[in-house]
């Protein structure tokens, strides 16, 4: 447990205290691996990306700061899941496809082959034209016709 | 009122309206892909005189009501893809409203609406919206099982190649006839067999006399096809195989010059492998493709069909039973071939990936060896390679099955007629002849039915092969040639960025960047790294165009100006320095083939490389490799400096061109430089500070912003962020004194 307090402010910046003092605001929580350890290795920055405080685990803050990152991290690292890939328009890049995602159905355009990104294992990062990133968990367990449109665009 | 953004529906628009207590009409209203719980679902921002509110797309109630006058700040941001809005009012928590970044233009336009229309309330001013932005949605159809779109069929790729094939029409219908007449003369012989055997071979058996007249006759006939039809495929197969070698050459050239003309934001999202691959061996497997298989094929067709018509003509019956199996066998064709399709897609792309590795590795070699990884190397190559393994067994195990069964029912089928045949013999419907030439033509029939299913897996493969060079060849560059580009000979060589901003993908590199730069003017350009020194090089040389803003060179917009005119008035010296293979001479004068001897020597003696070039035992003969590894880093940047001399450019962009030297030959190439830089507006980025001494202007970078802007003396003396910068430097000087 680290002594810093993490505070969301009215105009919905975060400030880092030390008991009643601030120390720095606006501060950002920036995530070192955002694929391999999303819940893990939080840097606090400020707004020059200089580093105030290194988080190894969110558990070493105290619960209401824990909330305001999670809260924030939540926005800052909006990845969807795919859940299902309906349709594509074409198997050539780029390839506008229609996905179920955890946050509702969705278009997505792949610009290019390349767009997709192996994070080890079955763990897939697809980029969206927009540069808008959608994670594939586990790509083998996806159902038949979605792996089947995948296999398109993957060697 | 004005929609900007996603448009709503007539029912949601109504809906959201009445959201809206006050009479007053709604103005300005942006709709967003995404819902404020950040769900891939419409929602709505807007505002009427006073208010500004925020809904979805189902509820009858405002998620979130703001009156002007309450309204402190309203900003945007982006990250990753998405945007957001947000909007503080006096004493209440911040409120956000995000929208995929995909509509990023109609949020920012509707932001600045928004900000005007607050402004012209406090000013007791009515205010009127003006522009509309229609833009790419993310939001898919409210039904997408029913979204329709265009079939992907990658045969058809194919039929695209028509385009190079066009120019030797001529040469091809040639080729055609000629197939016509040598396949023709290849079913005489057959043909000929019948009355050899009715009316020679099986009388001279029950007894009659041999008859040698006709017995020549016949076989003299025998012998003039063959050699007709030698002669004939000869021809037709020169003469295709050469046409189909142009069509091949012309496929590749074209490539690699659109290649050429592609713009960096390509190359830099391209693996180089892959690239090599597209260009090299698919163009070369679709040549080989046209020249043999598609060749091959057209013959068999003509074949097939004479033949069936020849056996139509002699016995109805009896061809109708040999025709039989035919369906069967395309039907089986037809289902290998969708099998096979997906899976020489795939075997490519590893292909690519084992190229990769390759290009990865061999450069890198000094790495890998320091690091004494060359076991792992050899592994991930390995790893490849069994992958390539894996993906080719997969098909190979329906591929192997394939031409057996193709075979066995070849056998099957003359079996049929074999028996059918003695049947017929048997009932005198037909004689011995007839069947003999049944039997000869069948054989043929079938075998060339059977080398036709070969052409699924090649038709396939090129088919693969030329929707990957299409891939290229439909990529537009991203900095396209103007309409009616503007001629210019020489610049003057004034520049200006007004409120430039430009992103990589989501990354916001340069954020309203504006400068004025004099002709014949220096400018260092400082900052930390990542602060946007290159991409605004970048810009000036338009490698990429920027999203926002406008680069004028003499007050003209640069994506007006004739795109290589432009970049001949321009001298680039990177940090770098990349030398052809080639001679030096060659490599001097690359920006001006044709410059002489005298040229290239004035050249290399202003950028101080005369002296150490004649110290080579090849003087300006000598060749350099692939990355001029026989000279020092001091040594290849004076001829990049030689280079950019030669073109005598009017702007000239030094990208850390003494980065990577020591400080003895970082005096060198600045003795070569300063007479570069005579009387050319010069942009210069340098990390050490020293050697902008001579700059006219320095402009310090800071994020994506210009932040400082004055003369050397000036900056030092405000003690602002330049200060900063040349005190860490002289601090680092007086440090490595010491340990001189």
């Amino acid at each position: 447990m680290i002594n810093q307090r993490i505070v969301e402010t009215e105009n919905g910046q975060l400030a880092l205290y030390v008991g009643g003092e601030m120390l720095a605001m606006p501060i950002f929580p920036v995530l070192a691996f955002p694929f391999s350890s999303p819940r893990e290795s939080i840097s606090l920055v400020d707004e020059y990306s200089k580093e105030l405080v290194w988080l190894d685990n969110l558990n070493q803050l105290e619960d209401s700061s824990r909330q305001v990152v999670e809260n924030h991290l939540a926005r800052r690292e909006f990845r969807p899941r795919i859940k299902r890939i309906v349709m594509v328009s074409t198997y050539a890049t780029p390839s506008v496809w229609n996905l179920q995602t955890d946050h509702g159905p969705c278009k997505f355009e792949l610009p290019s082959e390349e767009s997709i990104r192996r994070l080890g294992g079955h763990r897939l990062v697809l980029t969206h034209a927009n540069g808008m990133q959608f994670i594939i968990e586990n790509m083998v367990e996806l159902d038949a016709k979605s792996r089947q449109i995948l296999a398109r665009f993957m060697a | 009122m004005k929609i900007v953004g996603f448009s709503p529906s007539e029912s949601e628009l109504k809906r959201f309206e009445r959201c809206f207590d006050t009479p007053s009409p709604l103005q300005v209203v942006f709709g967003s892909d995404m819902s404020t719980e950040l769900n891939f679902s419409k929602s709505f921002l807007g505002f009427n005189a006073q208010t500004l509110i925020a809904s979805d797309k189902a509820s009858e109630k405002p998620l979130f009501t703001a009156q002007f006058t309450d309204i402190e700040h309203v900003s945007v941001g982006d990250h990753g893809g998405l945007s957001t809005v947000l909007i503080h009012c006096k004493g209440k928590q911040v409120f956000r409203f995000y929208a995929s970044f995909s509509l990023h233009r109609a949020l920012n336009e509707f932001v600045g609406l928004l900000e005007d229309a607050i402004r012209a309330a406090e000013a007791g001013t009515s205010h009127v919206a003006q522009i509309a932005h229609p833009m790419p949605e993310l939001l898919a159809e409210e039904d997408p099982e029913t979204a329709t779109f265009e079939e992907p069929v990658s045969s058809r790729a194919l039929l695209r190649l028509w385009r190079f094939a066009s120019p030797y029409k001529a040469r091809l219908f040639v080729g055609l006839i000629l197939t016509l007449l040598s396949t023709g003369a290849t079913l005489v012989a057959p043909y000929l067999s019948m009355p050899l055997m009715d009316e020679v071979l099986i009388p001279f058996q029950n007894g009659q006399p041999m008859r040698t007249d006709l017995a020549t006759l016949y076989l003299g006939g025998l012998l003039a096809s063959a050699v007709v039809a030698a002669a004939l495929s000869w021809a037709r197969t020169y003469l295709l195989a050469l046409v189909s070698e142009r069509i091949g050459s012309d496929l590749r050239t074209t490539t690699f010059r659109h290649l050429m003309s592609l713009s960096l934001d390509y190359f830099s999202a391209k693996r180089t492998g892959d690239l090599i691959s597209r260009v090299s061996s698919e163009t070369d497997r679709i040549n080989l493709f046209l020249s043999l298989h598609a060749l091959d094929f057209v013959t068999d067709v003509i074949m097939i069909v004479m033949t069936a018509i020849i056996l139509m003509t002699i016995d109805f019956q009896l061809a109708l039973l040999t025709l039989l199996p035919l369906p069967l066998i395309a039907w089986l064709i037809h289902m290998v071939r969708e099998r096979l399709r997906t899976g020489f897609e795939k075997v490519d792309r590893v292909w690519g990936e084992v190229n990769n590795i390759l290009t990865d590795t061999i450069p890198g070699i000094r790495v890998v060896k320091a690091f004494a990884q060359e076991v792992r190397e050899s592994n991930r190559f390995l790893a490849a390679n069994t992958r390539n393994l894996e993906v080719n067994d997969r098909i190979n195990k329906t591929w192997s099955l394939f031409a057996p069964t193709v075979s066995l029912l070849t056998e099957v089928g003359i079996l049929v007629i074999w028996g059918f045949g003695i049947y017929m013999i048997m009932n005198n419907d037909i004689t011995v002849g007839v069947l003999t030439a049944f039997l000869a033509y069948i054989s043929r029939f079938y075998s060339r039915l059977d080398s036709m299913s070969r052409i699924v897996s090649v038709t396939q493969k090129a088919a693969a092969g030329s929707k990957r060079i299409f891939d290229i060849l439909d990529y537009k560059s991203s900095v396209p040639e103007a309409e009616n580009p503007v001629k210019i000979d020489r610049l003057r060589g004034e520049l200006e960025l007004r409120d430039v901003s430009f992103r990589y993908g989501s990354r916001q590199v340069l954020d309203g960047v504006s400068l004025k730069v004099k002709a014949g003017e220096m400018i260092g350009l400082v900052g930390h790294s990542g602060s946007g020194k290159s991409t605004l090089v970048n810009l000036l040389c338009r490698f990429y165009d920027i999203a926002d803003g406008e680069v004028l060179a003499d007050g003209i917009d640069i994506r007006k100006i004739d795109l290589t005119q432009y970049r001949q008035n321009i001298g680039l010296v990177l940090q770098e320095p990349f030398l052809f293979f080639g001679t030096i001479a060659e490599n001097i004068a690359y920006g001006k083939p044709n410059a002489t001897r005298q040229e290239i020597i004035a050249a290399a003696r202003l950028a101080h490389a005369h002296e150490f070039i004649l110290r080579l035992p090849q003087g300006y003969d000598s060749l350099v490799g692939e990355r001029g590894q026989s000279l020092s880093g001091g040594e290849r940047q004076r001829i990049s400096i030689a280079r950019a001399l030669l073109i005598d450019p009017k702007i000239l962009i030094l990208d850390e061109a003494t980065s990577s030297v020591d400080s003895q030959t970082e005096k060198e190439i600045q003795k070569a430089l300063d007479n570069l830089v005579r009387g050319r507006t010069t942009i210069a980025i340098a990390h050490r500070l020293s050697t902008l001494r001579k700059a006219d202007r320095i402009v310090v970078m800071d994020r994506g912003k210009v932040v400082e802007e004055g003369p050397h003396q000036a900056l030092l003396d405000a003690k602002g962020h330049f200060w900063n910068l040349h005190q860490a430097q002289e601090k680092l000087k007086q440090e490595q004194a010491l340990y001189d």
